[in-house]
């Protein structure tokens, strides 16, 4: 049966939190009908909870008219020590790849790459032991992994030579798990190459970078890779003279480079046999105007994207640095981007009345639906105590539905910092953004924190999430729990 | 000295026109834009024109924490920056302490980047808080000031060399004190708010000012309220144990020449000086509000003083008011600018330095090695970065420089 740790997200069709506009009966959303995970699930009627580490049945109830569910297995952990952080997943072949940094990348200290599989299905770990990387001297952080057709690329910056960041990488077989190609440069130049990110356009890897340009200023840069880890551009590619923390994805043979610039969230689309940008996604190469942190992307198989990222301000006694939220953008096909001229009003305000389509979450100022910095008698807090604290992902549910994962976290008495970090999830449908997966916590809180969310989909309506876990007084674990809606 | 010129006086070619190969200025603005209907009075220091401003380390959009080259380097808070006699520097920001080489390389010392805490043990298990100042500990280490667990922390070498983190007083386990603090050795001692950085003397003796109290703590841990009877009020010159505060987010302090400390009194709008031999405190720059240059009883701040540093090579304190426009300098009675000043800088921040346009800006530290340069954040375009005053005449001859 279902230990203490394995539950069911139950979803109505009308989902959605209190006070959010789209959603709930009598919303201005559609009806549960036109919700294609609602209306999948409420066909399947039950529950079906998978134990990620022996793959049995582990619990089934009725499910009640008119709801859906989405099943969650119970959380494995794939490494533990004393500071894992990052994990990033990909899938191909059959199996996911979890790649994470493990150790502290300061001055004499060592932090490496590892990674492990596990299978789709049954989401079982396939490793007795996660693989390293790399495990060069110095240190090797913020990985990112991208699957090939039989391999996983996982790239990460590297501060081997003690003075500046680079780039590099190395192939993982996706079916025995064991190193094909070692360790190998891709952005070595001198200055800071770092925040790496990677995708597979069928033919080849992206793999993308934030690097130094000009003086004191970061651009976006990036090379193609061979599934036998050849870096196929002997210059850079430059995505765009301003931006950092890029992500990347590719979709129906369309490639979606995304990256934070200032206040935005921008973006091109780049020519997948080449890797050459083609042009700025909409009109101004904007995806959103307000939440540029974290960006993390997904795609329909269609060519349509989805990206999600954060706002990633504290709380503050007079709410000065307005609020915490994560927002999504929609990039499609024809790289027009609906939300890019979105207007979030006077310090978020119309995020936190959740008067504008695409918030997945947000701070709210007490039970009010605006917010008033540097109103008399300051911030007291939100209505649910929480704060969302942003390291987003998203991932595609194959029918109709973008499934978000991120981190709130519980504010503390000062009314400036956080604790007792958990991730959340929601679901939003692709067309509306209504919410048809109600918002529920997946893991974290008191005593064991969940930080730094990483999703992906796999086959048939499963998904893995993959994120950093903290036991009070305990190991770090890079744990992942496996997601099937049903 | 410097002559009053109307705000009406036009746009900046005229302004600047006036004041060029003036030693000394003084200008009078409105504060339009700014939300300060005092007038603004600026005299600059006599050497003004030789000032420059430029970036010292902070890539404009680096993106959160990154190591690497000066000017590459990543943060996103303004924290709290050191130096040791050798010229390396300690950068403490948003839950990390930064080594800064000779050469500005940019290195992780302590803590965990993204993420925060209270755990102690060898620097890359410990985490910090988020709002954390930093300064030396006169015996080869330092103290963090860890507003965000409420405790005073130490960054020493352990056995064998190697660096660890100690939580000397406080216990972020217990809730901030109520009515008046509570002293004690180590865990039994409650702090509330500390302000903006910790200090020490050579003996290793560490000093912050708390909501609105001046704790002492000893090497050992031990804490004690210097002005028990004090608190929240206006700045009465008087004994030490009943010295009022009006501190909400400010506290800025130094050491002087002279061994007092030095307390930039936000709400007071005034510099206090605290004798610690003659357990007196007294007004030492104000009262006064407006960005107004001046005698030091006839000046004043834009809202308000938040931070001070003494320049014991030029024999004068940096300071400024928490959203100035400006970096001030005290010395020998008056109230001086020394970069920023005028709101309508606004071109590049790299500039002569009273050209630059500065805002919600602050003063760090002054290099130990010549040409002691000062070392300042800022808002506007200096965000994410740190910035230092230089004159080009000093650098002659200076190696690295």
């Amino acid at each position: 049966m279902s230990g203490p740790d394995a539950f069911v997200i139950p979803v109505r069709g009308v989902g959605g939190r209190a006070g959010d506009r789209r959603a709930g009966g009598g919303g201005s959303g559609p009806p549960a009908s036109v919700r294609p995970l609602s209306a999948a699930v409420s066909a399947a009627g039950l529950a079906l909870l998978a134990a990620a580490a022996s793959g049995t049945l582990i619990g089934r109830r009725p499910a009640r008219a008119g709801e859906a569910e989405l099943a969650a297995g119970a959380p494995v952990a794939l490494a533990e020590g004393d500071l894992l952080v990052r994990p990033r997943v990909a899938f191909g072949a059959g199996v996911y790849l979890v790649a994470w940094q493990e150790g502290w990348p300061g001055l004499n200290g060592t932090a490496d790459i590892s990674a492990a599989r596990v299978e789709a299905g049954s989401f079982k770990p396939l490793d007795s032991a996660p693989v390293k990387v790399c495990g060069a001297p110095e240190s090797q952080s913020r990985p990112a992994v991208a699957a090939g057709a039989d391999v996983f690329l996982v790239v990460w910056q590297d501060f081997r030579n003690g003075k500046d960041y680079d780039v590099r990488g190395a192939i993982v077989d996706a079916r025995t798990g064991k190193i094909r190609v070692p360790d190998f440069e891709i952005a070595a130049r001198q200055r800071n190459q770092a925040r790496p990110a990677a995708a597979w356009t069928g033919r080849h890897f992206v793999a993308v970078w934030q690097e130094a340009r000009g003086r004191d200023a970061y651009g976006v840069a990036g090379v193609r890779v061979s599934a036998e880890g050849k870096v196929l551009d002997s210059e850079p590619i430059l995505y765009a003279e301003a931006g950092h923390s890029p992500a990347v994805r590719v979709s129906a043979g369309k490639v979606l480079v995304a990256w934070s610039d200032g206040q935005t969230a921008s973006g091109c689309m780049a020519d997948a046999e080449t890797g050459k940008p083609l042009k700025s996604v909409g009109a101004k190469g904007k995806m959103n105007t307000r939440c540029p942190n974290d960006i993390s992307l997904a795609d329909d198989g269609q060519g349509n994207f989805m990206a999600v990222s954060a706002r990633e301000s504290f709380p503050n006694p007079w709410g000065w640095p307005g609020p915490g939220a994560v927002l999504c953008s929609r990039v499609n096909a024809d790289g027009s981007a609906p939300e890019e001229n979105v207007n979030y009003g006077y310090y978020l305000s119309d995020v936190c009345g959740r008067r504008v389509p695409n918030v997945v979450d947000t701070a709210t100022w007490g039970n009010t639906d605006r917010w008033h910095a540097g109103a008399p008698g300051g911030f007291k807090g939100t209505a649910d105590g929480m704060w969302p604290y942003g390291k987003p992902a998203v991932a595609w549910d194959g029918r109709g539905t973008w499934l978000f994962a991120w981190v709130k976290g519980k504010i503390l008495p000062d009314r400036l910092n956080l604790a007792e970090y958990e991730i959340w999830l929601r679901g939003m449908d692709a067309k509306t953004l209504a919410v048809t997966l109600k918002d529920r916590k997946l893991a974290g809180g008191a005593g064991n924190e969940a930080k730094d969310p990483a999703i992906e989909a796999g086959p048939a309506g499963e998904f893995l999430l993959a994120y950093e876990s903290a036991p009070a007084g305990g190991k770090m674990r890079i744990e992942a729990i496996g997601l099937r809606a049903k | 000295m410097g002559r009053k010129i109307s705000p009406a006086a036009g746009g900046r070619p005229s302004l600047r026109a006036v004041l060029a190969g003036m030693a000394a200025a003084t200008v009078a603005a409105a504060a339009a834009g700014i939300g300060g209907a005092a007038e603004t009075q600026i005299r600059y220091v006599d050497d003004i024109d030789q000032w420059r401003a430029e970036i010292f380390a902070g890539a404009a959009n680096a993106g959160g924490q990154l190591e690497g080259p000066a000017l590459e380097a990543g943060f996103s808070h303004a924290g709290s920056l050191c130096f040791v006699p050798s010229g390396e520097a300690y950068f403490a920001t948003e839950g990390v302490i930064f080594h800064i080489s000779k050469e500005g390389t940019f290195r992780f010392f302590a803590g965990i980047p993204g993420t925060y805490g209270c755990a102690d043990g060898p620097v890359e298990k410990a985490t910090l808080g988020r709002q954390i100042s930093i300064c030396p500990d006169g015996k080869d280490g330092f103290y963090i000031g860890d507003r965000s667990n409420r405790c005073i922390r130490r960054l020493r070498r352990g056995d064998g060399g190697k660096w660890l983190v100690e939580t000397v007083a406080g216990d972020p386990a217990k809730p901030e004190w109520k009515g008046k603090p509570a002293d004690g050795a180590g865990k039994e001692a409650v702090f509330k708010y500390l302000h903006s950085n910790v200090i020490a003397d050579a003996q290793g003796v560490a000093y912050i000012m708390d909501n609105n109290f001046l704790r002492r703590v000893s090497p050992e841990g031990r804490v004690e309220t210097l002005n028990p009877q004090g608190g929240p009020g206006k700045p009465d010159d008087g004994p030490l144990e009943s010295a009022k505060f009006n501190l909400i987010m400010g506290g800025g302090m130094c050491f002087g020449a002279d061994g007092c400390i030095y307390v930039a009194d936000r709400w007071n709008h005034c510099i206090r000086k605290v004798d610690l031999a003659a357990k007196q405190v007294t007004v030492a720059v104000g009262p006064g509000v407006g960005f107004r240059d001046g005698p030091e009883k006839n000046c004043g701040f834009h809202d308000s003083p938040g931070y001070i540093v003494y320049d014991p090579y030029r024999k004068r304190f940096n300071t400024n008011g928490v959203d100035d426009w400006g970096l001030r300098v005290w010395q020998n009675g008056e109230m001086r600018t020394i970069a920023g000043g005028n709101t309508r800088n606004e071109r590049c921040m790299e500039e002569p330095a009273k050209d630059s346009r500065l805002g919600w800006c602050g003063v760090y530290a002054v290099h130990p090695l010549p040409p002691h340069e000062i070392y300042f954040w800022s808002g506007h375009g200096w965000t994410n970065r740190i910035g230092r005053l230089y004159r080009p005449s000093d650098r002659k001859g200076v190696e690295g420089r």
